[in-house]
């Protein structure tokens, strides 16, 4: 790692110590966890597009699976109540087998076809999880549910949810990095750069596409439980909408596609930008909200990301932090 | 007719042609061999405007052509029908001939009906989608096609390529036969010994630079030549050159 | 189910549908031409109906028989929606053209969200029509412009009305001479051409840009003659709506084969019918329409992964 990503790394884990020496209405170390959640799923998206070149719009839908399952084998209302830990291995599995059911099918289908589909997903569970209200609890969503559980740590404290889903994405962009370099990395994205050449070298395309929304499954539902827990809700089933699936592949993009380290860093950026910065910036304004709609810091979220993705685009294609050919 | 002085070009950070020199008089037939990958394809696109040229200069009828593009070029008489034919397969015959004439705003029925007479089969075709045809036919198509953009010169790249042995002396011919009508002939071929005897002038192009140039007579009896391109012997020649 | 009530669930299907054609019949030329889910073209179809919106509140001409206002806004909103579609080709998708498709469909939606954005702040405009621009995202009524009378006679069971023959009487007579423009015109040839073989479409010495500039301009006219018949048909607009339009056009677009006009029209009709059935034939079936929608869809392109029309395209090796 070159020692600018060191000099990052560091910065971010004196966040909280930082929010020490600030007023509460600036601290940010509490809203950083839900930039580390973006940042998880954001990794999905790495593997499945970056790596195995399959367009993912559906992002939100495996944080929803996550999410919902999450909720449901932990609230009070049901009988499982497994914790925290459980449910978030729980929301891990939940979502690779959903990755691997929507892969079979649609593993043949490229681009663009496959682009609608995990498009049409997104959409598909919205209405499952507002529809099956004995489960659900239909447009409330779950609520209650336990939050993020670190042993030894006082209960209330912000910073051992911050440590523990900074620890949690460390550890997952540390998994992909090696993952990249295996033998199943490498198949994958030979098969995104050429299909037919990769199958003559004995790749299985196929399977290699249901293993990259398999790892992309489980890794936005991973984010998912940990989102859930977070707010200790399910959350309104609208939260999982396409435009969280395109924040969520938006920051995969600008960080630059197939690198772990640049979802962190999109992560950063975007999620720190519409969580945390325009959040601050509203509670900053305080409780004059303007009925003027432009005065409202919150209005302008989607014209800074839509101008964030299109310059990007056109000025550095690659990302941010662009992945070295070869 | 068209005058190409030390031209560099090729695709973004290779350069296929390392300073090419070539002209084209009024009237000729030149062509211009070359093994695989010498660069004649690149050349003719960069004569089109289809890549950018790096440096030198392309001047076609005393106007310097850097910066008029690809569609403009062919407006202004330089056609070419590319490698591969590249006719739109799922257009009937007639659109592709339509298409053909696209840049002109005059009666076009009397290039259309000299097109059927060089090649009728393109007549009795008219209403079938380009794919059907085979792959002399498509040839003939593409030739007649780029015939009804009226070209000053006409940029041929290698209509051999992939076709029957029968077809190959037929589209040749006819290439003989426009440029008896004053048609000026810039010819790409594989087919070395094909395109020596219809034409009069000829280059030898080789890892993107001229390696060799004169009549035909004098390339083929060129030890180079032969050995490299006319199969070693060099004892048949082929039919008279004509015009 | 009776018969009155399968006929009126058909014709609110196919009326439905052919405003999805229109704004499909975007989608797949610009595909058909250019490779790229034009994302931002739903989003298009709402600053259509923003702009009709808009002026249908500064002139105050509406109620029943408004006619000519109608007839006023199918000419100034595609003027403005073509113009809109012909700059974001212009200055946002044709500087990366050359790019790989990723980028360009990245650029597409991020085009999307700036124009959420821009339909954001235009409900924000101190307008009454816009409730004073005190709620920017919430939805502003449409006032009618043509009246709700049963043109079969008030006591028939089935329910045709005047916005039903407008939809009609707009978008048949559209989808037509579209279809013949492509077909028969020597620019329709043109822009087939372009299509398969931008390269060799240039040494035809077509100017490609033109016509790629020339399919944009088109799709974004659709999208606002699109936009108004919304405006006419549904008599609301909000700024999200955009997006579930693009959703329904661009999955008859895929439904029918994209690249494929008449398969766009077929595929608008059969969304159409399909969230049509689902609402009206289904009990609580209004909360899976579009759950039916991307059902069809995936089981299309699971079975018929080109669509319905579409070409089987074989990949180069």
């Amino acid at each position: 790692m070159k020692p600018l990503w060191w000099i990052g790394l560091v910065a971010l884990l004196a966040v909280p110590l930082l929010d020490l020496l600030l007023p509460a209405s600036w601290q940010i170390a509490g809203a950083m966890p839900k930039v580390f959640v973006f940042a998880i799923a954001a990794l999905g998206v790495t593997v499945a597009t970056g790596w195995g070149g399959l367009l993912h719009l559906g992002s939100a839908a495996f944080l929803a699976i996550g999410a919902y399952t999450y909720a449901v084998l932990t609230a009070p209302v049901f009988p499982f109540a497994i914790g925290f830990w459980p449910g978030l291995g729980a929301a891990l599995v939940a979502g690779a087998v959903t990755g691997v059911l929507l892969g079979l099918p649609t593993a043949r289908l490229r681009g663009d076809y496959l682009a609608i589909v995990t498009l049409g997903l997104g959409e598909i569970i919205q209405d499952v999880m507002r529809n099956l209200e004995p489960i659900t609890k239909g447009a409330q969503g779950l609520s209650s549910l336990p939050g993020p559980a670190v042993p030894f740590a006082p209960p209330d404290a912000g910073w051992p949810g911050f440590y523990l889903y900074l620890g949690l994405l460390l550890a997952v962009v540390a998994l992909l990095s090696r993952m990249r370099r295996s033998r199943l990395g490498r198949a994958m994205v030979a098969v995104r750069e050429d299909e037919i050449a990769a199958r003559c070298c004995a790749v299985d395309a196929g399977r290699t596409a249901v293993v990259a929304m398999a790892v992309a499954g489980a890794l936005g539902a991973l984010a998912g439980g940990l989102w859930a827990a977070l707010y200790h809700s399910s959350n309104d089933p609208s939260t999982y909408d396409f435009s969280m699936s395109i924040m969520i592949l938006g920051i995969a993009i600008i960080g630059g596609l197939g690198s772990p380290i640049g979802a962190l860093v999109g992560a950063l950026l975007l999620g720190g930008f519409s969580l945390v910065v325009l959040d601050r910036l509203a509670t900053a304004m305080g409780g004059s909200v303007s009925d003027n709609v432009l005065m409202q810091p919150n209005n302008w979220k989607f014209l800074v990301y839509g101008l964030a993705l299109i310059l990007v685009m056109r000025l550095r294609p690659g990302g941010l932090c662009e992945e070295p050919k070869g | 007719m068209l005058e190409v002085t030390a031209l560099r070009a090729g695709y973004r950070p290779i350069e296929v042609l390392h300073g090419v020199d070539l002209h084209v008089a009024a009237g000729e037939i030149v062509c211009l061999l070359g093994a695989n990958g010498a660069g004649k394809s690149t050349l003719l696109r960069a004569l089109s405007g289809l890549i950018p040229t790096i440096a030198g200069t392309i001047r076609f009828l005393a106007t310097d052509l850097a910066g008029v593009p690809a569609h403009a070029r062919t407006a202004r008489g330089l056609v070419q029908v590319p490698e591969g034919r590249r006719i739109f397969s799922r257009l009937t015959v007639a659109e592709n001939l339509t298409l053909g004439a696209w840049t002109r705003t005059d009666d076009t029925s009397a290039d259309f009906d000299r097109v059927f007479t060089l090649f009728p089969v393109l007549a009795e075709r008219r209403r079938q989608a380009g794919g059907t045809l085979s792959g002399g036919e498509q040839q003939m198509l593409a030739i007649g096609r780029a015939l009804l953009a009226r070209p000053k010169i006409l940029l041929l790249d290698e209509p051999s390529m992939g076709i029957a042995p029968l077809l190959v002396e037929r589209i040749l011919s006819a290439i003989a036969e426009l440029n008896r009508g004053g048609l000026t002939i810039l010819l790409v071929e594989q087919n070395a010994e094909a395109a020596l005897a219809i034409a009069h002038r000829g280059y030898v192009l080789e890892t993107g630079a001229i390696a060799l140039s004169g009549t035909a007579a004098e390339l083929r009896a060129d030890p180079r030549v032969r050995a490299a391109y006319l199969g070693g012997s060099g004892k048949k020649d082929g039919p008279e050159k004509t015009g | 189910m009776t018969w009155e009530l399968l006929a009126s669930i058909l014709i609110i299907g196919l009326t439905n549908g052919l405003i999805i054609s229109l704004v499909a019949l975007g989608y797949t030329m610009v595909y058909g031409i250019v490779e790229l889910i034009n994302f931002a073209h739903g989003d298009l179809v709402m600053l259509g109906s923003f702009l009709a919106l808009t002026c249908i509140a500064l002139s105050g001409v509406h109620g029943d028989g408004s006619w000519l206002t109608i007839g006023a806004l199918l000419v100034v909103v595609p003027i403005f929606t073509a113009a809109v579609n012909w700059a974001v080709e212009r200055f946002a998708y044709r500087p990366i053209r050359s790019a790989p498709k990723l980028t360009v469909l990245v650029t597409a939606i991020g085009v999307s969200f700036v124009f959420v954005n821009l339909g954001l702040f235009w409900g924000g405009l101190p307008l009454d029509a816009f409730g004073g621009g005190r709620a920017a995202a919430a939805a502003k009524d449409v006032p009618e412009l043509i009246g709700y009378a049963n043109l079969l006679g008030a006591g028939c069971p089935i329910r045709i009305t005047a916005k039903e023959i407008l939809v009609v009487g707009i978008t048949v007579p559209l989808l037509l001479g579209l279809t013949w423009f492509v077909r028969c015109t020597r620019l329709g040839t043109a822009m087939r051409a372009v299509a398969q073989d931008p390269v060799a479409a240039r040494l035809m010495g077509i100017d490609v840009d033109r016509i790629i500039s020339t399919t944009f301009v088109i799709g974004g006219a659709l999208a606002g003659v699109a936009a108004v018949i919304w405006c006419v048909f549904n008599n609301t607009v909000f700024f999200t709506m955009g997006f579930r339009i693009g959703i329904d056009a661009f999955t008859a677009a895929v439904l029918g084969g994209i690249g494929n006009l008449p398969g766009a029209v077929l595929g608008g009709l059969l969304i159409g019918l399909v969230r049509a059935l689902c609402e009206g034939a289904i009990d609580g079936g209004g909360q899976w329409v579009n759950t039916a929608v991307f059902a069809v869809l995936i089981a299309v392109l699971v079975f018929r992964p080109t669509g319905l029309l579409g070409a089987r395209v074989r990949e180069k090796v």
